[in-house]
C-alpha cells in the first residue's frame, strides 16, 4: 500500500517520457554517398556490441531511477498484512470496522494512522470467491457502506478510499453492535464469520467494550495502527470562564491543557474572544491535566466567540492544539432584597446586606439593588431581580412563596439568610412549594428552647468549594475571627448530597448550604448578620460575591461546549420566546466566514425556543442571531478523550475483553522499528540517486 | 607531326609546363621501335638505325652535332639497342571511383575525373616521348581495351575513350586484370589507377604479379579522396554505398576512430601488397592537382 499512490502513475509515465522524447526528437539522418560501406560496417559492428551494452545499462539505470524516485514519493507502507485466507471450501462474511475518530489523525513517523489503517483494511477487502464484505466507518455514529455484507467490492473500496478522520469520539460499542447485526443476518450453513477492527485502540474508547453481541463463532481480528509507545501529545481539553462573565468587569478564564507525554512541558496558550486576546502560560505536568488561568479584559454584555490555541507547538495530533470557545457576558445582576426590617434601622441585618450588595455592582448601577418591604409586596418588583435575597422577612405568605418558587424555576437564584425561628417555616414552605425542584441537604429547625447561638465559630469547612478557595491560605485565620450569632438548628437529610453543606458550625449544625436541583439555585446562610461580626469582616463582601456568582447566577447556565458528532440540544434564554426572525449560523475553526446552517433546527416549545442538531459539526462555532443581535452561541469541540493517545495492549483484549471469543491482536507498527518500517521511502530515494550516479559512471566507462 | 584533337581532359596549356619532361622507366623494356629507353635485348655493336628529332631534356651526348652543324636542326641518333615504351593505362571504373562527384550524372570532383585528367595527361606525355600508349578500363571484367600505339590518331582515340569512361557497380577487379594480361602481347609498363576498394584486393595483386612475372613494370597509383579518410561531423548520417551495398545509418562520432583506423590500415595493406608484388606504389591524394602529381611522378621516375 502506498501513502501517495498517485506518485506511482506519475513515475510510470515519467519512465516512458525519455523514450517518447527520444523518438520525437531523433535527428533526421543526413544522406551521404560513400565510396564503400565496408569500413563503416566494420566500425559499426565493432562498436555495436559495446554500444548495445552501454545503451542498455543507461536505459536500465535511468528507468530504475525514475521508478525508484516515484516509489519514494509514493511512500510505501510495509508490513501490511493480509487477512488470514478464507477456507477455500467455505463462504466467508467479513465486516471491517475502520476507526475514523479524531485520534486516528495522529501521525507516527510522518504517516497518519488512518492512512496506515486504510492500507490494512484494503488488504481485508480484496475480492475472493465466496467472500462477502462490508465496511463500517466508526466514530461518534458508525456508518456502514451497505445495510448488510455484499459482494460489491468496488463500492466498498471506493468508500474506504474516501474515508476521512472525523473530529469525534469513537463509539466502539455501537460499531460492534452494528457489525454483530450484519454478521448475525448471514444464516447460511457453514458460513465463516469474521470481524476485523482496524483502530488505534485508545484506552478511553475501548476499555469497556463488550464483544458479546457478536455471534459466538465470529473470528475477531484486531489490527492496531498505534505504536507500542504512544506518541506524545499536548492538547487543549477545555476553554471557558472561571465563573460568571459580567459586562464591565474583567473575566476570569481557565484553559485545561492535557500533557500526554513523559516530560513536563512549558505551554503558552493564546486565547481570543471577540476583539480581545491574551496569552496564558504555565507548566503542564506529564500525564496530567493542568488548568491555566488568565484574565480577559472587560467586555460589553453579549455573546463572545473565539478560540484557544497552543503557541509554538507541534506534535503528532495537531487538531487538538486549537479549541473554539464561547462565553456569554451577562449584564450586571440585579438584586432584590425582601425584608420586613425598616430601611431606616441601622445597622440592621438587611441594611448590612444591602450595603454589601451595592458594593458588588458598579457605582452607577446602585439601583440594581432594590429593597422590597414584605408588607408592601410587589410581585412585579420581585420579578426584576436576578437574585432574590431574603432576610428577616417574617412569615411569608403563600403568595410570596409561590412567586419565589416560580421565579426560581425560571432561573432566579435565592439567597436566604436564616436568622430567626420563622425562617425555618419559610424554608419548609419554599421546599414544599418547589415540588422537589429545590432540595437542601439539611432540615432547618428553630433552636431548641433555651438555646441561643452567640459568638459561635465555624467548624468544618469545604475549603475546595466556592466561596472559600478565593481566600487561599488565609482562610483559616479569617474564619477564626468570626463570631456568629442567631440562625437555626439543622439536621441532615438522608440520601441528600452532604457535599452541599459548605460550612458547619462547631456544633455541626449547617452554616452555609446550597441546594441541588434545576432552575435557579438556593443558598441558605444560617446566621443573624445583625448580631454577628461577619458583615464587619473583610471577607463578607467577597464571600457574598462568590456565593452569588457560583451558585445563584451560574446555576442556570448550560454547557457552552458540544462534542462533535453528538446530538445537540440547547434551550435558549427566556428572553428569546419565538422562533420567528432567528437564524442559525456556523463557522469552522479554520474559517472566518459564517454560513447559514442547514443541519440545525430551532423549535418552539412550551418553555421557550430550543436549538437542536442531530450531530454537532465541527470543530467550530455556532450562533443564533436575530438581526444583528446574537442571542445564543456554542462551541463544537473535539472530545477531550481523543487527545490521550494511549492504547490498550493486545493481552487486555485477549485475556479480559474478549470473553469466550477467540481474538487475535496484531500491532502493525512494531515499537522501536516502526521508524525503519516507514523509512523505506528514504532507501528508495537513495537507490534512485545511486542509479543516476551509476548512469554517469557507465558513460565515463564507455568513454562517452 | 602529331595532330592533337580538342579533349575535355586535355589541357595543353597546363601541360606545357611539363613539356620538357619525359616518362622514363626504371627497367629494360621491349619495344618495337627505337626509342629513348634501353632495350631489354642486349645489343653487341650499336648499329645505327635512324634519326629522331631531339627533345628538350634529352641527353646531349646523343645529339648528332654534325647534323646540327649542317642543318641547324637537332636530331639524335638511334641505335638498335634503344627501343620505345609500351605503356598501358589501366583505369578502375568501379562505382567507388565515382566518390566525390557532384551528382550521379556529373563526375566533376570524383576520383574517376581525376584519373581521367591524369591518364589523359600521361598519354600526352608518353606520346610526346615517342612511346606507345594504350588503355584498359577495368570493371568486373575488361570493359574496354585499346592496345598501345603511338600515332597521333591512336593517342587521340585513347584520350577519347578515356573521356567516355562510365563507372559501374562493380566490386571486383582481378578478372579484368587477368583478361588484360592475356591480351597484352608485349612487355611494357602497366599504370594502374585505382582506389583499390574492390573486394578482391588480394586477387588484384595476384593478377599484377602476373604482369611482373611477365617482366612488365607495374606502377600502382592509389587514388584517395580526402573525404574518404575521415567521416563527416554530425550526429546522424545515412551513408549510401556507391557499389550497390545499400545504406547504413549511424552516428559518425561513435565510429570515427574505428573507421579511420580501418581505412588507414587498408591503405597500408595496399601499399604493402603493391611493394611485395614488385610494383611501384604511389599514393595519390585527389586533393592535389593532377599536374603537380604528374610532375612529381615524372621527376621521380627520371631519377
Amino acid at each position: 500500500m502506498f501513502t501517495n499512490p498517485w506518485a506511482i502513475g506519475i513515475a510510470v509515465a515519467a519512465a516512458g517520457l525519455p523514450v517518447i522524447i527520444h523518438l520525437l526528437t531523433r535527428p533526421k539522418p543526413v544522406r551521404m554517398r560513400l565510396s564503400t560501406l565496408r569500413f563503416v560496417k566494420e566500425a559499426v559492428a565493432q562498436r555495436r556490441s559495446r554500444n548495445r551494452l552501454r545503451d542498455f545499462l543507461i536505459l536500465l539505470l535511468r528507468t530504475l531511477a525514475v521508478l525508484l524516485l516515484g516509489a519514494a514519493i509514493a511512500r510505501p507502507l510495509w508490513q501490511q498484512s493480509q487477512a488470514q485466507p478464507a477456507e477455500q471450501s467455505a463462504d466467508v462474511v467479513r465486516v471491517v470496522i475502520l476507526d475514523t475518530s479524531q485520534s486516528m489523525a495522529a501521525r507516527v513517523s510522518g504517516v497518519e494512522q488512518l492512512e496506515r489503517g486504510r492500507g490494512i483494511a484494503a488488504g481485508h477487502l480484496q475480492w475472493k470467491s465466496g467472500l462477502k464484505v462490508n465496511l463500517i466507518s466508526a466514530a461518534a455514529n458508525p456508518r456502514g457502506v451497505f445495510a448488510s455484507t455484499a459482494t460489491n467490492f468496488s463500492a466498498v473500496r471506493e468508500q474506504l478510499q474516501s474515508a476521512e478522520v472525523r473530529p469525534e469520539e469513537l463509539d466502539a460499542q455501537s460499531a460492534i453492535n452494528m457489525a454483530a447485526e450484519m454478521l448475525a443476518a448471514e444464516s447460511a450453513e457453514g458460513v465463516v464469520r469474521e470481524l476485523v477492527i482496524v483502530s488505534d485502540f485508545q484506552r478511553s474508547n475501548w476499555a469497556t467494550v463488550d464483544f458479546s453481541a457478536l455471534p459466538a463463532d465470529t473470528k475477531i481480528a484486531l489490527e492496531s495502527v498505534a505504536p507500542e509507545d504512544p506518541a506524545p501529545n499536548l492538547g487543549i481539553l477545555h476553554a471557558g470562564t472561571t465563573g460568571r462573565a459580567e459586562g464591565g468587569r474583567e473575566v476570569g478564564i481557565e484553559i485545561v491543557v492535557g500533557n500526554y507525554s513523559a516530560t513536563p512541558r512549558e505551554v503558552i496558550v493564546s486565547v481570543s474572544a471577540g476583539d480581545a486576546s491574551i496569552q496564558v502560560r504555565g507548566l503542564a505536568q506529564p500525564h496530567a491535566r493542568t488548568t491555566l488561568t488568565g484574565i480577559m479584559p472587560e467586555a460589553a454584555p453579549g455573546w463572545q466567540t473565539g478560540e484557544a490555541r497552543l503557541v509554538g507547538h507541534e506534535d503528532s495530533l495537531s487538531a487538538d492544539d486549537v479549541r473554539p470557545w464561547v462565553m456569554s457576558v451577562e449584564a450586571s445582576p440585579t438584586f432584590v432584597l425582601l425584608t420586613r426590617e425598616p430601611e431606616e434601622r441601622k445597622p440592621s441585618s438587611s441594611f448590612l446586606i444591602q450595603r454589601a450588595l451595592e458594593a458588588l455592582v458598579a457605582a452607577t448601577a446602585r439601583d440594581s439593588v432594590r429593597r422590597i418591604d414584605v408588607a408592601k409586596f410587589d410581585s412585579e418588583s420581585l420579578a426584576t431581580g436576578d437574585v432574590m435575597v431574603i432576610d428577616h422577612p417574617g412569615l411569608l405568605d403563600e403568595t410570596i412563596v409561590s412567586q419565589l418558587v416560580a421565579l426560581s424555576r425560571r432561573g432566579r437564584g435565592i439567597l436566604y439568610v436564616a436568622a430567626e425561628s420563622v425562617d425555618a417555616t419559610n424554608l419548609v414552605r419554599l421546599l414544599q412549594a418547589s415540588g422537589g425542584n429545590l432540595n437542601l441537604p439539611v432540615d432547618f429547625q428553630p433552636l431548641s428552647a433555651g438555646r441561643f447561638r452567640r459568638d459561635a465559630s465555624l467548624g468544618e469547612i469545604r475549603a475546595q468549594r466556592a466561596p472559600f478557595p478565593l481566600f487561599g491560605d488565609e482562610l483559616p485565620v479569617l474564619l477564626s475571627e468570626l463570631k456568629l450569632a442567631g440562625g437555626l438548628d439543622s439536621r441532615e437529610v438522608p440520601d441528600q448530597l452532604q457535599d452541599d453543606i459548605l460550612a458547619r458550625y462547631a456544633d455541626r449544625s449547617a452554616f452555609l448550604v446550597t441546594s441541588a436541583g434545576s432552575g435557579g439555585g438556593l443558598v441558605v446562610l444560617n446566621a443573624d448578620l445583625g448580631r454577628s461580626n461577619l458583615p464587619a469582616s473583610p471577607i463578607f463582601v467577597p464571600l457574598l460575591d462568590e456565593i452569588i456568582r457560583n451558585y445563584l447566577l451560574s446555576s442556570s447556565r448550560q454547557s457552552l461546549e458540544q462534542p462533535c458528532g453528538r446530538p445537540f440540544v440547547r434551550s435558549l434564554a427566556t428572553s428569546v420566546d419565538a422562533v420567528a426572525g432567528l437564524t442559525v449560523e456556523r463557522r469552522d475553526v479554520t474559517s472566518t466566514t459564517w454560513t447559514v446552517s442547514e443541519a440545525d433546527v430551532l423549535r418552539q416549545e412550551s418553555s421557550g425556543v430550543s436549538w437542536l442538531c442531530d450531530a454537532a459539526p465541527g470543530p467550530g462555532l455556532g450562533r443564533v442571531r436575530r438581526g444583528e443581535l446574537v442571542v445564543a452561541a456554542s462551541a463544537s469541540v473535539i472530545p477531550d478523550s481523543e487527545s490521550d493517545l494511549r492504547s490498550l495492549s493486545g493481552d487486555v483484549f485477549e485475556e479480559r475483553l474478549a470473553g469466550q471469543r477467540k481474538v487475535t491482536f496484531r500491532s502493525t507498527v512494531t515499537g522501536g522499528d516502526s521508524d525503519s518500517n516507514d523509512n523505506a521511502w528514504s532507501w528508495l530515494l537513495v537507490a534512485g540517486v545511486l542509479c543516476l550516479v551509476g548512469e554517469v559512471v557507465v558513460l565515463k566507462l564507455f568513454g562517452t | 607531326m602529331s595532330v592533337v584533337a580538342s579533349r575535355k581532359f586535355l589541357d595543353l596549356a597546363a601541360l606545357s609546363s611539363l613539356a620538357h619532361m619525359r616518362f622514363a622507366t626504371k627497367h629494360r623494356i621491349e619495344g618495337s621501335y627505337s626509342g629513348r629507353h634501353r632495350s631489354r635485348r642486349q645489343g653487341g655493336a650499336a648499329e645505327f638505325v635512324d634519326y629522331r628529332e631531339y627533345s628538350a631534356g634529352e641527353d646531349l651526348r646523343r645529339l648528332d652535332w654534325k647534323v646540327l652543324a649542317r642543318t641547324g636542326r637537332a636530331y639524335v641518333r638511334l641505335y638498335q639497342d634503344e627501343t620505345n615504351l609500351l605503356c598501358t593505362l589501366a583505369i578502375d571504373a568501379s562505382g567507388s571511383m565515382q566518390f566525390g562527384a557532384a551528382s550521379n550524372s556529373d563526375s566533376t570532383g570524383s576520383k574517376l575525373e581525376y584519373a581521367q585528367y591524369l591518364s589523359t595527361a600521361l598519354s600526352h606525355v608518353i606520346s610526346r616521348g615517342q612511346d606507345q600508349v594504350g588503355l584498359a578500363v577495368l570493371t568486373d571484367s575488361l570493359a574496354d581495351f585499346f592496345p598501345p600505339g603511338s600515332t597521333p590518331t591512336h593517342v587521340a582515340q585513347v584520350q577519347e575513350r578515356i573521356e567516355g569512361i562510365q563507372t559501374t557497380a562493380a566490386r571486383t577487379m582481378s578478372r579484368s586484370l587477368q583478361q588484360l594480361f592475356e591480351r597484352q602481347r608485349a612487355r611494357g609498363v602497366l599504370m594502374l589507377m585505382s582506389d583499390f576498394l574492390a573486394e578482391d584486393v588480394e586477387d588484384v595483386f595476384a593478377a599484377l604479379r602476373l604482369f611482373r612475372h611477365g617482366q612488365s613494370e607495374v606502377v600502382v597509383l592509389h587514388l584517395i579522396h580526402p573525404d574518404e579518410e575521415r567521416l563527416p561531423t554530425g550526429s546522424a548520417w545515412r551513408f549510401d554505398g556507391l557499389e550497390g551495398e545499400g545504406h547504413i545509418d549511424c552516428s559518425p562520432a561513435e565510429i570515427r576512430a574505428a573507421y579511420e583506423t580501418g581505412f588507414r590500415a587498408h591503405c597500408e595493406l595496399v601499399r604493402a601488397m603493391a611493394l611485395a608484388a614488385g610494383c611501384d606504389y604511389r599514393r595519390v591524394p585527389v586533393s592535389v592537382n593532377y599536374l603537380e602529381t604528374l610532375g612529381g611522378f615524372l621527376v621521380e621516375r627520371a631519377g
